[in-house]
């Protein structure tokens, strides 16, 4: 049996560690999932989130040499490739037998450049992984046939090797429930409450042109969902561990009203009592599919209202008016649920100032506890993307690990300069209008959840200051 | 004089009482508007919007009163440090 370490490499390498430890508190769920087959399979696993422990690449290396492992498995999205780059090399260098394998958007997409340009990385494992890994595994450890593993990219006599995609899997329930303090050791936490995440489903029916979310899988359209008692089970297994709070990190949590609302009500039943948050689309939202979300424990709604010009929203292929952004999130507040954030999207490539600033003022006059002001990123590989590689925009083969910004490459886009400018304006005028901030005091005075937030923020000063 | 007291003096006094009060939450909201205006242009400029955004979702105004309590505990070692050089 391997022994295995899987990395989730850290965006950029930051000196205040603090600071960096709290940059993200979203646990890796692919690798959780994949360690876990693994650990079912006999194999010896450990996770090293690299982002929230705050290693640097030597501290991560001091730790993977601890663990000795004979494979190591990277999962680098492009903000994190640089790390990751830097860890496999270092790996490689201590051990020229360790087995190097990239998993994740960049391996899916881009293995002939990464197994072109980086000598040391030995594989690429694309697509989903939690069918194929474990049958990797028990071929690069027996030395078996390679080219019986879906999925797998390689090289072969100074050629790229590119074995077939993997399938899609439909059957999620037969993907097992990580323990993912067994996989980590690190206690996720968001506010005071020990905190993880979890998906319903995989996949999403509509089509948004900046998105990426079906290039791993490569499932354009196709919803894939758990079933209400697999989702159950995994939340039951949740609590008896002492989480008290969880996201749903579904692609498109809210797509099948009915499903949302049978879950929600099962959650009721089974007095699942910790507290949860979600993403949801603008037009999959009644009142009453709110009411029960709320009455399940739901606390905070991200909603995607990207714009407020009809004009960008069909750009974006949104589907949505900004008349609807405006009634869901009154039906959201009659609901109960307490947390209604709302996610914009600026700078696309013929937006005109005055379309910008309308898109800043309207997120203003919306009654939201949280605002997000995004510029247009092209992911690599969706339609944006493949948009400005059509119109000589970008160059795939030299700009394939860049994170890029529709402002910078489209010469038709306000600056970018300019919009950081009036985005970081208009958030700090967010936060802190006075009329938002008399309201954000009620909310605390009749919200426990945040009042316990404010008093473990009392009692760690109190601590600190105890020292 | 009793009706006189109820129907006119306690209500203006109540009115002028409830005006003043209003208008002093008033003052110190917007003398907190200015502060948090400043504080955040400041935090914007030293940790980036995108960090501000993190703090702030891990427990709304209390992420951002430990980003704050943060920025101060650097700049008081920052002056210990320059004094002991």
């Amino acid at each position: 049996m391997a022994r295995i370490v899987l990395i989730n490499p850290a965006p950029f390498i930051e000196n205040d560690i603090e600071i960096k430890a709290r940059q993200t508190s979203w646990p890796p769920l692919g690798l959780l999932y994949n360690g876990q087959i693994l650990r079912q399979e006999g194999h010896e696993v450990k996770i090293l989130d690299q982002d929230v422990s705050g290693y640097s690449s030597d501290e991560v290396m001091k730790w993977i040499k601890q663990k000795k492992p004979e494979i190591l498995g990277l999962s680098p999205l492009t903000v994190s490739l640089e790390s990751a780059l830097q860890i496999a090399k270092m790996a490689k260098e201590w051990n020229e037998a360790l087995i190097i394998v990239f998993g994740n958007i960049l391996a899916t997409l881009c293995y002939k450049q990464l197994l072109e340009s980086y000598e040391f990385i030995d594989y690429c494992l694309r697509g989903e992984t939690e069918s194929t890994f474990p049958q990797f595994i028990n071929t690069v450890t027996q030395a078996g046939d390679l080219q019986a593993i879906l999925g797998l990219s390689y090289r072969k006599e100074g050629l790229i090797i590119s074995n077939p995609a993997p399938p899609l899997n439909r059957n999620l329930d037969a993907i097992p429930i990580p323990d993912r303090e067994a996989l980590i050791d690190f206690d996720y936490k968001m506010g005071s409450h020990k905190f993880t995440i979890l998906a319903t489903s995989r996949g999403c029916p509509f089509k948004c042109k900046f998105c990426g979310v079906h290039l791993v899988s490569n499932s354009r359209g196709i919803w894939r969902p758990r079933s209400i008692k697999n989702v159950l089970s995994e939340l039951q297994f949740l609590q008896s561990r002492g989480y008290e709070e969880f996201s749903f990190v579904d692609d498109c949590f809210t797509v099948n009203p009915k499903r949302t609302v049978q879950l929600c009500q099962k959650m009721r039943q089974e007095k699942i009592e910790m507290i949860w948050s979600c993403e949801g689309r603008i037009d999959q939202g009644t009142q009453e599919i709110f009411r029960t979300m709320y009455e399940a424990n739901c606390h905070s709604l991200l909603l995607g209202i990207e714009s407020a010009n009809q004009r960008i929203l069909d750009y974006y292929n949104k589907q949505i008016t900004p008349e609807m952004s405006k009634k869901v999130i009154s039906n959201v507040k009659k609901a109960g649920i307490e947390n209604v954030a709302g996610l914009f999207v600026v700078g696309s490539p013929d937006e005109t100032l005055s379309e910008i600033i309308h898109t800043l003022k309207f997120g203003l006059e919306l009654d939201l506890t949280f605002i997000q002001y995004q510029l247009l990123h092209v992911l690599l590989g969706s339609e944006i993307w493949n948009e400005a590689v059509e119109k000589g925009l970008i160059n795939e083969d030299k700009d394939w690990n860049r994170y890029l910004i529709a402002a910078d490459i489209y010469p038709t886009a306000v600056k970018r300069e300019i919009i950081e400018n009036l985005i970081n304006k208009a958030f700090i005028e967010f936060l802190a209008r006075p009329k938002f901030l008399l309201k954000e005091v009620f909310r605390t005075a009749k919200s426990p959840y945040r009042l316990q937030n404010l008093f473990s923020l009392t009692e760690k000063k109190s601590k600190q200051e105890g020292r | 004089m009793a009706s006189i007291w109820k129907s006119y003096i306690l209500p203006a006094f109540i009115t002028i009482l409830f005006s003043a009060f209003s208008i002093l939450i008033a003052l110190v909201l917007i003398r907190f508007s200015w502060f948090l205006r400043r504080t955040l242009e400041h935090l914007i400029k030293k940790y980036g919007r995108d960090t501000i955004v993190k703090f702030f979702l891990q427990g709304n105004f209390k992420g951002l009163i430990e980003l704050f309590l943060l920025d101060l505990r650097e700049k008081k070692s920052l002056r210990v440090r320059a004094s002991q050089r």
